[in-house]
């Protein structure tokens, strides 16, 4: 009926580049990079996970099977960044979600296991529960500004033993868009591989559409863990893209300066992409780091720290120096409550890390207390801090028409330009109109009964909660997978509005 | 058929499409529908639907004005009509700018809603002196005075106007209204005036002061 104002739901989404913080010279990235090619060549790095190591001894290192240790040289190196795909995508299990992974492309999501939860009804602080991981992911799935999932808690009804299948399974049944996860065990890759060929519908087909990309730990300083390595090369022959971060803390995992830990990152970061590299020439993956600090005043891991952002988009920054994409942290938060601590940390981190070019900026939804607390208000909020920063990326749009003469014209000295057709007809595209900030003058906002931010971000989250519906996995397909997986408990996949 | 005819302006009024709305007003009164059923049924009623969406976030500042001037041209085409057949406007409103302040883009704004609404509005001007403002009030009898200013500066004189008013034995008979950035429902209280905080609850308190729906 009022055709203005069709929201156009079916518009192609827009994907913004970042390459306006740069916090590194060429000449700086060249000495970061020779610092770690002599560091593979003089210390080597530690491959804990014998076949991994086969390979670089395939390809010349040096490796003692004792320590595990092995020493490669710089062309093998360098030979693997060159492999290493620029470009990418990550599958939704539904196509509209695919994500073009490629140089400067800003992507967002949440991260973590969180181990503690604000309740959302009591208000309590509590072990989380398949309920909680439920109603993250559905968020996600709602939020425009939400293009990677990641598991945002640890459902402490799960077993340590065996807790993949289910968590897997609560997260693409609350949405289709593409997984960033890693699995707890190593046995866990074959399953998953079959679980995401049962919702596909056909056998291997998850090769052609892989969904999931597993992300493997790192262990600072420059240790391969078998685990996460055994997983890492698992998920290749699988078709898992794989990400592979490291998380060093500046004066206890690495040296207490930015430049070393930059070098460290470095090393760590390509020493998984030449492994998975020399595993299979080709294969998507990430150049991963997680740089963070420490606060040395008392030991506190910080994740929302100047140097850590700073870090993190130096990271980026590497990435496309080398051309291949970036996962790597910001807007993650220190703080354990939805309050001012929480504002700065979250919009100074996301709109830096938006502004470097962070591919799979991870941390910013429904985050606390660097990942361990999971809030489900903070949803909303990342999702109109990535808008605001989105709209940096777009820029200042300068052309014949914005450029505004015929209007100066149309109107003149003195004039009003509200209802002219230039306003009109940019009125909705040029600004970027919150959801949740609130612009009242102050009689207004006490009319309204002095409404918070917060409140309003509760009201907002409650309502997708009770209305949005992700795409459903077929009911046959769901059956299988439950059969298959006894494991998966009954109440998987459902929000605590759905117990 | 009448029914149809007047959602289609109601929705070439919210579309703000002027020519549209001239050219279904006329095809309206062409097929002997009421003046004022056109008004109230089509025309008005749009523009309550544009106060609606405007409120809600659904519409912006711009095109809400550009509804306005599509409103406008319907009315234009039927006002003859209207005087002919004795119609009375929903209430008179004159509105003003205080002394020493020229910002008017925001009474002008409430000026167009209160027509929408079926109000007659006059406007007469930014930077009046209280006593001008009264003279004006003595000639034209609205029912209902609307000052607007943006300065706290200039505010201060909004209590001069009412004064005045007093003063001349006008006051039993007008009922007063304020806004702008610097007001508030105090300062609104303490002079004995009504507050709106913007044009939409404007048209609602204008209604609600005169006694119509």
């Amino acid at each position: 009926m009022y055709k203005r104002f069709s929201k156009g739901q079916e518009a192609e989404k827009r994907v913004y580049e970042g390459k306006l913080y740069r916090p590194l010279t060429e000449e700086q990235m060249q000495m970061i990079h020779e610092t770690s090619m002599k560091v593979f060549e003089e210390i080597g790095v530690c491959i804990k996970y014998a076949p991994a190591r086969e390979l670089w001894k395939k390809a010349g290192a040096m490796v003692d099977d004792e320590t595990g240790v092995c020493k490669i040289g710089r062309e093998v190196v360098e030979d693997c960044i060159k492999k290493a795909p620029g470009e990418f995508v990550q599958y939704g299990r539904n196509p509209k979600n695919n994500i073009h992974q490629g140089p400067y492309k800003f992507y967002g999501g949440p991260s973590c296991e969180a181990v503690g939860v604000w309740d959302f009804e009591t208000g309590e602080h509590r072990s989380p529960n398949i309920y909680d991981l439920a109603a993250g992911i559905r968020l996600c799935d709602a939020l425009e500004n939400c293009d990677l999932l990641q598991s945002c808690c640890f459902p402490s009804e799960l077993s340590k033993e065996a807790p993949d299948l289910n968590r897997y399974f609560i997260m693409t049944k609350n949405s289709s868009k593409h997984i960033c996860t890693g699995p707890y065990r190593p046995e866990s890759v074959p399953k998953l591989y079959d679980m995401a060929n049962i919702i596909l519908g056909a056998k291997d087909a998850f090769r052609e559409r892989p969904f999931i990309t597993l992300v493997c730990g790192v262990i600072s300083p420059f240790i391969m863990d078998a685990g996460w390595t055994q997983t890492l090369m698992s998920g290749i022959e699988y078709g898992f893209p794989i990400a592979s971060p490291t998380a060093s803390t500046t004066g206890s995992t690495c040296p207490g300066t930015l430049a070393a830990q930059l070098v460290l990152s470095n090393v760590e970061a390509l020493m998984t992409v030449v492994t998975v590299q020399l595993k299979k020439a080709g294969h998507p993956c990430f150049y991963s780091a997680v740089p963070m600090t420490v606060d040395l005043r008392d030991g506190a891991f910080c994740f929302a720290s100047v140097e850590g952002w700073m870090q993190n988009c130096a990271i980026n920054q590497i990435s496309q120096w080398y051309d291949i994409p970036n996962y790597s942290i910001c807007g993650m938060c220190d703080s354990k409550v939805m309050d001012t601590q929480l504002g700065i940390e979250e919009g100074m981190g996301i709109v830096l890390g938006a502004m470097s070019g962070s591919n799979n900026m991870h941390g910013s939804f429904g985050l606390l207390e660097g990942g361990l607390t999971l809030c489900l208000e903070n949803y909303v909020v990342a999702n109109e801090v990535i808008g605001m920063a989105k709209r940096v990326l777009r820029g200042i749009e300068i052309d014949e028409e914005r450029l505004g003469m015929d209007a100066f014209r149309d109107v003149g000295i003195g004039g009003v330009f509200l209802d002219h057709p230039l306003t009109l007809k940019y009125a909705r595209s040029e600004f970027f109109y919150p959801k949740l900030a609130d612009r009242k003058s102050f009689a207004s906002w006490d009319l309204a009964g002095r409404p918070s931010y917060n409140e309003k971000a509760r009201k907002m989250t409650l309502d997708i909660l009770m209305s949005h519906k992700p795409d459903p996995i077929d009911p046959e397909a769901e059956k299988e997978i439950r059969m298959t997986f006894p494991e998966i408990l009954d109440d998987a996949g459902k929000t605590w509005l759905e117990k | 058929m009448k029914e149809k005819l007047f959602e289609e302006i109601m929705d070439a009024v919210v579309n703000g499409e002027t020519k549209k709305v001239v050219e279904l007003v006329n095809e309206a009164m062409s097929n002997n529908i009421p003046a004022a059923e056109i008004l109230n049924n089509a025309l008005v009623a749009g523009m309550n639907e544009v106060g609606e969406l405007f409120k809600e976030g659904e519409m912006f500042v711009p095109e809400v004005l550009v509804s306005a001037k599509a409103l406008q041209a319907g009315i234009d085409v039927i006002r003859p009509a209207l005087v002919e057949a004795g119609v009375k406007s929903t209430g008179k409103v004159v509105t003003v700018t205080v002394e020493g302040d020229l910002h008017d883009i925001g009474v002008k704004l409430v000026g167009m809603m209160l027509e929408g609404a079926g109000f007659e509005v006059v406007n007469i001007g930014v930077d009046k002196k209280a006593k001008e403002i009264v003279d004006k009030v003595k000639e034209l009898k609205p029912d209902i005075l609307g000052m607007s200013a943006m300065l706290t500066t200039t505010m201060a004189n909004m209590k001069e106007v009412v004064d005045a008013l007093k003063e001349e034995g006008l006051i039993d008979n007008i009922k007063i209204m304020i806004g702008g950035a610097p007001t508030s429902p105090m300062y609104a209280e303490k002079i004995g005036a009504h507050y709106a905080a913007d044009a939409s609850e404007a048209v609602a308190i204008a209604k609600t002061l005169l006694g119509v729906a």
